[in-house]
């Protein structure tokens, strides 16, 4: 620098001074600030009024002083410092980065008096360089590959993260050909990446497969760049790979396990919705068969017959029965002993080379001439008590096909099926006690009709032949019991028959209101003390049974003869809508409580308060319910207690096709 | 004119006295048996009418009944069946035969019920 020799030069340099963009500051040789340009004021924040004759460490963080003191010993041997990158705090205490080229200042007489600073902030510089920095680490630490390649799919960049996923190094691979990492047979893939990245179109998610350098086969997810330069051209392309075989791998062991759970919950609903046993275990042959990928299966297990004698059942799948058609039972080999002893689970990897093996015919015991195998897995299926009542069989023509997993499903589906058979056992055994609960009843209420007859034809005799008199109204009394105890044997018959669903009805066509007089009729002549008011209406077509609705009728009647002893008034009301007919048998007995309603027409129910008053077996109306439903009617009752109550029943309209 | 005559078919000894009793009369000859096969021994003289009771120590009543109505021989005899059943459609085959008493019986129904057969020609 020249010296300063016209004012002209020195308001040009004031100028200068205040009017650049670097901050500019002078400080003597006590370290205090004499100069103080408006760049500085931006810089560190401090006015030319405050920060004039105080220390020039106020501008330097307290860890960086020590290097002010280095400098100024340049500065006073009557150096120039350039552009020193250092740091510098404002008023705020806040750090900027920055380049400082320090100078001394003389006098006149060529004494260094002082040194002026040129302090300019860096910051935005050194925030991309650390961005730089900071994508450059991101890229190289990313598990992904990240890779570069110009357009002619030359590798020009290669991060760790491929390094680990292809086991190339840097070095192997930069300015080698990207279909290094493509499996021959999807070379193609290359063309149409780089022909979308030279569109400027980005390759998104790519799902595909890539060869490592020992030649192993990688499911990748590929995202594809376009790298443009400063100008906007694009030059190549950036690949992101992530390695999905896991992920891949996952969700086939995930697949499957699906699949199993189906299989599985399969199982338990045909189990639990079905008691073939024929059905269920072939579908759990089919299902273990199917779960442990084997060649066939078969399922056997042991049967005892009425005479107690046992015999084996199998279901087979995987071949067809024919094969099996000439085998009787499984012979008691070495092999299959174990399993139906309760020894447990076998599994063999290879059965032919197995020594149990060689003491008998080397064909798995049962398959003679017709099925090689080599893998072989037998599961006892036991019940909770422990008794084994079969074995889940399976095998495969190749050794070492079943593992740790197909034992665990096949116990696990051997122990559902043991369930079954119990099940299906049981079932049996109560639809045999049924039946012959039925049968029972059946002969029961023969049997007992048989003294029932001859008592009441002599009764009758009696009655005919003695003058009135307390001895012919006893044996009228006797006559009515009698009749009576026929109608519960009769009751008890019909509740066997609608258990079993044997009730059947013979349906045809007629006027209702004509039963309805001829039951009036004898319902008069057997309680002549009682008033039947009836209201009936002509043309009742239904139709019906007409023998279970006389029932259903005769059991009203008798109730409200029954429950309201007292009251002899009955009322029997008929009459039509538009598609219904309806009936009402009124008494005005004690009337039912509306808790009870629902329940009269209950099996074996019968009103709380009058139990022990009332005779009967509470059957009645649970018969006469299933006769109106078999119907296609409805029956109900309407009842204020105290006043009375209303059995009501309808029945469709029979309409005739003409 | 010949007497009439009607079989009874009932194992019950004391069913069968009742019946005896009911239908004693001069106006027709009442047989007793108290199975089948006494039923098909006598058969050799026919009856006018045969009571049936379905429940028999060695046969089944519906069984005898069609034989009886499939036989030529027989065809024509009425046959009144007879059981513990309240009606006669809980008996798979009752159309079979052409009446049905159920068990216990009003004995005034009983006897009325031969007596149609018996007496109306």
């Amino acid at each position: 620098m020249t010296g300063i020799q016209y004012p002209q030069d020195l308001l040009t340099l004031q100028s200068i001074f205040e009017g650049i963009d670097d901050a500019i500051f002078c400080h003597d040789l006590e370290m205090h600030i004499t100069h103080w340009n408006p760049a500085a004021r931006r810089l560190f924040g401090y006015s030319e009024e405050e920060i004039i004759g105080e220390p020039v460490y106020l501008l330097i963080p307290h860890d960086r002083q020590q290097e002010k003191d280095l400098m100024m010993r340049d500065v006073m041997a009557g150096k120039r410092i350039g552009n020193f990158k250092s740091i510098r705090q404002t008023r705020e205490g806040i750090e900027i980065p920055v380049s400082i080229t320090i100078s001394p200042v003389r006098n006149s007489e060529g004494q260094i008096v002082g040194s002026s600073q040129i302090v300019r902030s860096i910051a935005e510089d050194y925030a991309a360089e650390e961005r730089k920095a900071r994508l450059a680490a991101i890229v190289e630490n990313s598990d992904d590959a990240i890779v570069g390649k110009n357009l002619m799919g030359i590798i020009t960049s290669w991060n760790l993260g491929a390094q680990n996923m292809f086991g190339y190094t840097e070095q192997e691979v930069i300015g080698k050909h990207i279909s290094l990492l493509i499996p021959p047979d999807r070379l193609d893939e290359e063309d149409i990446i780089i022909g979308n990245i030279r569109q400027g179109k980005k390759v998104d998610h790519f799902q595909t497969i890539r060869k490592t350098k020992d030649g192993r086969l990688l499911h990748i997810s590929l995202t594809v760049s376009p790298i443009r330069n400063g100008a906007g051209d694009i030059i190549g392309a950036s690949k992101i790979a992530r390695n999905i075989t896991a992920q891949k791998e996952a969700d086939r062991a995930i697949a499957k396990s699906i699949e199993r759970m189906e299989i599985l919950s399969s199982i338990s609903k045909s189990i639990n919705e079905n008691l073939d046993l024929k059905h269920i275990l072939q579908k759990v042959t089919d299902a273990t068969t199917r779960l442990t990928g084997a060649d066939f299966g078969a399922f056997f297990y042991n049967r005892v017959d009425q005479r107690g004698e046992s015999y084996w059942l199998y279901t087979i799948s995987g071949v067809p029965r024919s094969e099996f058609e000439h085998f009787p039972m499984p012979p008691i080999t070495d092999v299959f002993h174990p399993t139906f002893s309760g020894k447990g689970v076998i599994r063999v990897d290879d059965i032919t080379k197995d020594p149990r093996y060689g003491e008998n015919d080397p064909y798995f015991g049962m398959l003679k001439g017709h099925l090689s195998v080599a893998s072989y897995l037998a599961v006892p299926v036991m019940t909770h008590s422990g008794n084994i009542i079969g074995g889940l069989f399976l095998g495969h023509k190749d050794a070492g096909i079943f593992k740790d997993e197909h034992e665990d499903l096949v116990v696990t589906v051997a122990s559902q099926a043991a369930v079954a058979i119990e099940n299906s056992r049981l079932f049996e055994e109560v639809t045999e006690l049924s039946k012959r609960k039925d049968q029972f009843i059946a002969l029961a209420s023969h049997e007992l009709k048989t003294p029932l007859t001859s008592m009441s034809g002599f009764l009758q005799v009696l009655q005919r032949s003695v003058p009135d008199g307390i001895a012919k109204n006893f044996a009228e009394k006797a006559l009515r019991q009698l009749a009576k105890l026929s109608e519960l044997i009769n009751d008890l018959f019909d509740i066997s028959k609608i258990q079993a669903g044997k009730m059947q009805l013979n349906l045809e066509p007629f006027d209702l209101s004509e039963l309805l007089r001829e039951i009036a009729d004898s319902f008069q002549q057997a309680h002549s003390t009682y008033e039947l008011v009836m209201a009936i209406e002509t043309d009742l077509l239904v139709n019906g049974d007409k023998m279970r609705l006389e029932q259903v009728l005769a059991n009203l009647l008798n109730n409200a003869v029954k429950y309201a002893p007292d009251e002899k008034e009955i009322r029997l009301d008929a009459s039509r809508t538009k598609d219904e007919v309806v009936v009402y048998v009124k008494d005005k007995g004690p009337g039912i409580l509306p808790e009870n309603q629902q329940q009269i027409f209950g099996q074996f129910y019968r009103v709380k308060e009058q139990e022990r008053k009332i005779s009967g077996l509470g059957l009645g109306l649970y018969i006469s319910k299933d006769i109106i439903d078999r119907h296609g009617g409805k029956i109900w009752v309407e009842s204020t207690p105290g006043e009375g109550s209303t059995f009501a029943f309808s029945l469709p309209l029979f309409k005739n096709q003409n | 004119m010949p007497v009439k005559k009607v079989f009874i078919v009932e194992d019950d000894d004391d069913i069968r006295l009742l019946i005896e009793y009911i239908l004693n009369n001069d106006q027709y000859e009442v047989h007793l048996f108290a199975n089948a096969t006494v039923l098909q021994t006598n058969l050799s003289e026919l009856p006018n009418l045969i009571v049936l009771d379905i429940n028999l120590p060695d046969g089944n009543g519906i069984e005898i009944c069609r034989q009886l109505k499939t036989n030529k021989r027989t065809s024509h005899i009425p046959v009144v069946l007879m059981s513990a059943h309240r009606n006669k459609r809980d008996i798979a085959g009752y159309q079979l035969a052409d009446d049905f008493i159920s068990k216990p019986f009003n004995i005034d129904h009983f006897k009325a019920a031969v007596d149609r057969y018996l007496l109306a020609s």
